[in-house]
């Protein structure tokens, strides 16, 4: 047992609590915007870490996009997940702008990207924006995307594709402005 | 204007990404006061993740050493165990079991051709999730746990010629109960365990629980073995 104790590293021991200390609050925000209820929220980012503890090999630098994506998805999952309990939607999958994220003034990175563009991929309904963040921002699979968010990988491509219609729809009317 | 394509997207959805999480992480509110139960819980979890990350390890090492020391065992005690060699027509198979000191060994010599049928579990009771899946062409392990750290494993094997199985005898209660004409033996140890096993169609089913009641065990089988 205290080789076995050896072979995990400093580093690896502490990673656990270093995404605790760094991004608890930000989970409390995202679960608690669904959750309404301060109690609830701490329970839900109890659930989101205890998910994290298990799949502690699927998170890369503490600080990365790909990493605060995952938490932020990974707490909002269990948010949903305990708010369905709470009112015994067990079946339902829940979307819910939670966040207001759309309402959200955002300020893009300096780019020469197109702010239309980016407008638009920000402004898709959650269900869409979700799977793209977690594939083109994430680079995850559609298996993976399936697994985190609970849903069927059949059902991942089937928003890709409806996601990438709705935006292409949004590029065509701004063209005809 | 910019024609839509993937290759478009991986360079568009990082700025939305970090663009988003940036507005998020600026209006969160960094002085909220954790309750003391939710941040007793969380020292529990710190504890147990690094439970987890060692189990895992351990049982790589284990699974090994187990079957390791097995054949050391029964090496050294064959010529002092006593020997009850019990026959039972299992369909088509032939099981035998041998009991010495405090192992019971099951032996299965079957003419059955039949392919390993994997059965997957249709109720888990709640609170408790997938940790781990492990299998082979004959075998199938899947290990759940709960937030307490119990943990719930299901085993279903195949029933091939000169597979073996052992079980221990020393547990405190026996009883065998019956779902949907199946029999299922329940073993519970004085520590809150329970070791349950069930005989279908070409396979064994075997449930190892920190805790469970027998209406629970008799659901699993239920939504599991059909």
């Amino acid at each position: 047992m205290i080789l076995l104790m050896m072979i995990d590293t400093p580093e690896d021991k502490r990673k656990f609590v270093i995404l605790y200390e760094k991004y608890r609050y930000l989970m409390f925000k995202i679960a608690r915007n669904i959750l309404r209820d301060p109690y609830l929220a701490e329970d839900a980012v109890h659930d989101a870490f205890v998910h994290i503890a298990q799949n502690m090999n699927k998170i890369g630098e503490i600080e990365s996009l790909y990493t605060k994506r995952y938490l932020v998805t990974v707490a909002k999952n269990a948010a949903i997940d305990l708010y369905r309990r709470q009112n015994r939607q067990r079946k339902q999958e829940m979307f819910v702008d939670e966040l207001g994220e759309n309402q959200l003034p955002v300020t893009y990175m300096h780019t020469d990207l197109e702010n239309d563009l980016l407008d638009i991929l920000k402004d898709l309904p959650p269900k869409y924006r979700d799977i793209f963040l977690l594939k083109y921002s994430s680079h995850m699979s559609n298996s993976e995307i399936a697994q985190l968010l609970e849903i069927r990988e059949g059902t991942v491509r089937q928003r890709i594709f409806r996601g990438k219609q709705l935006i292409e729809d949004a590029l065509k009317k701004l063209e005809e402005i | 204007m910019v024609k839509l394509n993937d290759e478009i997207l991986y360079q568009y959805m990082p700025v939305v990404d970090s663009a988003i999480l940036h507005t998020l992480e600026k209006s969160t509110d960094t002085n909220y006061v954790f309750s003391a139960s939710f941040e007793r819980k969380m020292h529990r979890l710190f504890q147990k993740e690094r439970k987890i990350e060692m189990w895992k390890k351990v049982k790589k090492i284990t699974s090994r050493v187990a079957i390791f020391i097995c054949i050391i065992f029964i090496s050294f005690f064959s010529i002092v165990m006593s020997v009850d060699a019990y026959r039972v027509k299992f369909f088509e198979t032939i099981k035998s079991f041998v009991s010495y000191d405090n192992t019971v060994l099951f032996s299965y010599n079957t003419t059955s051709s039949d392919t390993f049928e994997e059965k997957t579990p249709e109720y888990i009771p709640d609170s408790y999730f997938l940790q781990d899946t492990h299998c082979n062409e004959n075998t199938i392990i899947r290990t759940y746990e709960n937030t307490n750290g119990e943990q719930l494993i299901l085993h279903q094997q195949a029933v091939s010629q000169h597979a073996q199985n052992y079980f221990d005898d020393m547990y405190d209660q026996k009883d065998t109960v019956s779902m949907n004409g199946v029999d299922i033996t329940i073993q519970r140890y004085d520590d809150g365990s329970v070791f349950t096993y069930c005989e279908f169609h070409s396979s064994i089913f075997m449930i190892n629980a920190n805790n469970m009641e027998t209406d629970e065990i008799k659901r699993i089988y239920e939504h599991w073995i059909k």
